[in-house]
């Protein structure tokens, strides 16, 4: 797919926010038309990485959610048994019940087939099985399907594959062979600032920027749930409008586990301790 | 400048001789990008160098050093430099408003004469002496101007956001302040000509070369993760090698689909796959004195397995056993080192490592439940306080455990010095490997053979 180099700005159009070294590895993707496997934490904006680029680039987006006992009826495709089993009913003709009218299209068939230019996002494929990622092997790398009783489907060329990963597991070596590869960590402090100061209304730099010192102060405590983006967008917006006087309060916005929150506190009362030397 | 393929080759070589392997097909795709793009910047061809080749983090990591040892060129900083200007520094045109505005707009030479007069004041610096320049530093840190540079941040009154971010910028100016003062102490040695080599200026090691024992917090912090990982994949590569083909409770939904073609009636029944046994594996940890920090890793490795299986059974021992599984469970990754803080409560005696009794109780244990459990790991030194071990014990050891893998965090040139007792151990047990780092650990892991393990 031939497409010009995506720019830091044309990204910022679409509201999100990234360094330049995504933007690179973004690049290569697209040019070397290889898929992007994106690895992090959660809530770093891995899927939402996906959604922009197919509203930017005007690209359908079909999304592949993986789950825990996904198998080939779910993702590639399946025979219609009841259109065929009426069509044996009513023709008296020894017609070819493998057509191409009985196939039911799951997304990973979709997306080979589709004739408009398309990004292909299989999401979360840590949460799949082992097996599962074995099927995937041949569409990556080949491009194509094996269906037994139809033959190999070959795929279009105008498409982007992403595919996104918790880490709860680790991948296989030969899925990551055929990828390229990026580990997508949380924001630094600038691009964070950048963030809230472009989804929160009527907030200066300097505060965002307060803001986001603070958030990331939080995430280097070690905590057992790190705050993600969506979360402290939200808490920030939420202090901002209500002028809180205490970051105190409304932390279930931001920490969502009893003992982070006591953690983050006991932290406060020592820094507020420094500060009054 | 460019990289050429000559180049490119030293470096694998390089790589190689550290124990990382560039594969040659992912060398291609580098090669292939270079000239379709007509890379010509070496600082580009270093960042794709890096972002195409490794295909996980840990290789990421490992190649970004390597890189930067080689070619002296650092990447993907993702640190924040710059600072924040707080709205309580500008109220009374103050020195600090100045400075970090300087220091944001990368203007150093405020910051350089501030350094400068901080080393002045402490008066000469006598180099002659065999001490390194972290000697010097601690020395300068109690002067009196030094102090009063730090007090710059503390003059003013915060609400609690600002408070922290004030904080935040303290510790990075606190940092930049001292890692210049070490430049320009060893510029001023180098000028003396000193033969004396100041330790930190030689190269680190890698992060999984180096011995848990010399490690910082933020550096353990790092491991400790990458441990808890490794204690997953251990107790899920247990997992799918019990995973077999074996008939288990009915799959419901696909047995109607197949029922399908054959118009509803349901000829083939189709099963899950069924768990054939549960792995047992019973997981033995040294938390003495002796052990050190190394038993925070063992703990740690404890814990990612137990928390992935319901049957590892995991042990700390000191001089008697104490069932951790339960405890561990209720823990959160976060609160692990709280077993050490409690470490009084798994003293039974004397607080000095008993391995005889220790085994005793796990044996007994053992039968007490009746259980087939054939396997062991064990952490420890072998280190038995100049108290007897019985071949009484080895044997009933292994006649209850077929398969003993053994980690001994301690040098393997002082096995079986003073009161180590590990040989006696070693004839009974598969493997008995030294674990100091985090490679060795790696591949200790790797190495087990789970097939051999549960038969």
């Amino acid at each position: 797919m031939k497409i010009n180099d995506l720019t830091i700005d044309g990204l910022e159009q679409e509201n999100y926010f990234a360094t330049q070294e995504l933007i690179d590895v973004v690049n290569a993707a697209i040019f070397l038309d290889k898929p992007l496997l994106i690895e992090g934490p959660a809530g770093t904006g891995k899927t939402f990485l996906a959604k922009t680029l197919s509203a930017l680039l005007n690209l359908e987006l079909i999304r592949l959610q993986c789950h825990e006992g996904i198998d080939e009826d779910k993702s590639v495709y399946e025979w219609n048994y009841k259109k065929q089993l009426l069509s044996i009913q009513k023709s008296e003709e020894n017609e070819n019940l493998f057509d191409e009218k009985y196939l039911i299209k799951r997304p990973i068939l979709t997306a080979l087939t589709t004739e408009e230019n398309s990004l292909f996002l299989i999401d979360e494929i840590d949460r799949s099985d082992e097996e599962f990622e074995a099927l995937l092997l041949e569409v990556l790398a080949e491009n194509q399907v094996t269906i037994p009783e139809f033959g190999t489907i070959k795929g279009s060329e105008n498409r982007i594959t992403i595919l996104t990963s918790n880490s709860t597991r680790e991948l296989s070596d030969a899925l990551r062979r055929r990828c390229i590869y990026y580990y997508l960590d949380f924001p630094s402090i600038e691009i964070e600032t950048k963030v809230f100061m472009n989804s929160i209304e009527d907030i200066d730099e300097n505060e965002a920027r307060k803001y986001a010192s603070l958030v990331s102060f939080i995430r280097s405590l070690s905590l057992n749930k790190i705050p993600s983006l969506i979360e402290s967008v939200e808490w920030v917006k939420y202090n901002n409008s209500k002028d809180q006087e205490s970051v105190r309060s409304n932390l279930g916005i931001l920490l969502k586990d009893k003992s982070d929150q006591k953690k983050y506190v006991e932290k406060l009362e020592e820094s507020n301790e420094f500060n009054q030397e | 400048m460019s990289l050429t393929k000559n180049e490119i080759l030293n470096f694998s070589e390089f790589c190689k001789n550290n124990n990382y392997f560039i594969p040659t097909d992912q060398l291609k795709v580098f090669f292939e990008y270079k000239n379709l793009k007509n890379l010509k910047n070496l600082e580009k061809e270093l960042l794709y160098l890096y972002f195409l080749i490794p295909k996980n983090r840990e290789d990421q990591i490992h190649l970004k050093n390597l890189i930067n040892r080689y070619f002296n060129h650092s990447i993907e900083n993702n640190d924040s430099t710059s600072y924040s200007l707080l709205s309580e520094y500008s109220n009374d045109d103050s020195d600090l408003h100045k400075i970090i505005s300087d220091l944001n707009a990368g203007n150093y030479e405020n910051f350089d004469t501030l350094v400068k007069s901080v080393i002045e004041n402490f008066g000469d610096i006598d180099f002659s002496r065999p001490v390194s320049n972290d000697y010097w530093l601690n020395q300068i840190k109690k002067s009196f101007k030094y102090q009063e540079t730090m007090m710059l941040f503390s003059n003013y009154e915060f609400d609690e956001v600002s408070s922290i971010t004030n904080l935040i910028n303290k510790n990075k100016f606190n940092d930049l302040l001292d890692m210049k003062i070490l430049e320009i102490l060893s510029e001023e040695r180098n000028k003396a000509k000193d033969s004396y080599q100041p330790s930190e200026l030689e190269p680190k090691t890698q992060l999984g070369e180096l011995d848990f024992l010399y490690t910082d917090p933020n550096e353990r912090r790092i491991l400790l993760e990458q441990t808890y990982k490794l204690g997953n994949k251990l107790a899920i590569k247990f997992k799918r090698h019990i995973k077999q083909a074996s008939k288990g409770k009915l799959h419901f939904r696909k047995t109607i689909r197949k029922s399908m073609q054959t118009g509803g009636i349901f000829q083939k029944i189709i099963m899950r796959p069924k768990l054939l046994r549960k792995p047992n594996l019973v997981i033995a940890c040294d938390i003495s004195g002796s052990m050190a920090l190394y038993s925070l890793f063992g703990i740690t490795l404890l814990f990612g397995m137990v928390s992935r299986f319901s049957s590892i059974k995991a042990f700390v021992f000191i001089d008697g056993l104490t069932d951790v599984t339960k405890t561990l469970k209720k823990l959160k990754k976060n609160e692990i080192d709280s077993v050490l803080h409690n470490w009084n409560s798994y003293v039974k005696s004397d607080g000095h490592s008993d391995y005889e009794k220790s085994f005793q109780d796990l044996i007994d244990q053992n039968k007490k439940l009746n259980s087939t459990t054939k396997s062991l790991i064990v952490i420890g030194d072998g280190r038995n306080n100049y108290r007897n071990i019985s071949e009484e014990l080895i044997n009933n050891l292994y006649n209850q455990f077929e398969k003993i893998y053994w980690m001994n965090p301690e040098k393997k040139k002082y096995w079986n010095t003073g009161d180590s007792q590990i040989k006696k151990f070693e004839r009974i047990t598969k493997t008995t490997s030294e674990v100091r780092n985090y490679n060795q650990l790696r591949d200790f892991v790797n190495n087990i053979d789970f097939k051999k393990m549960l038969k």
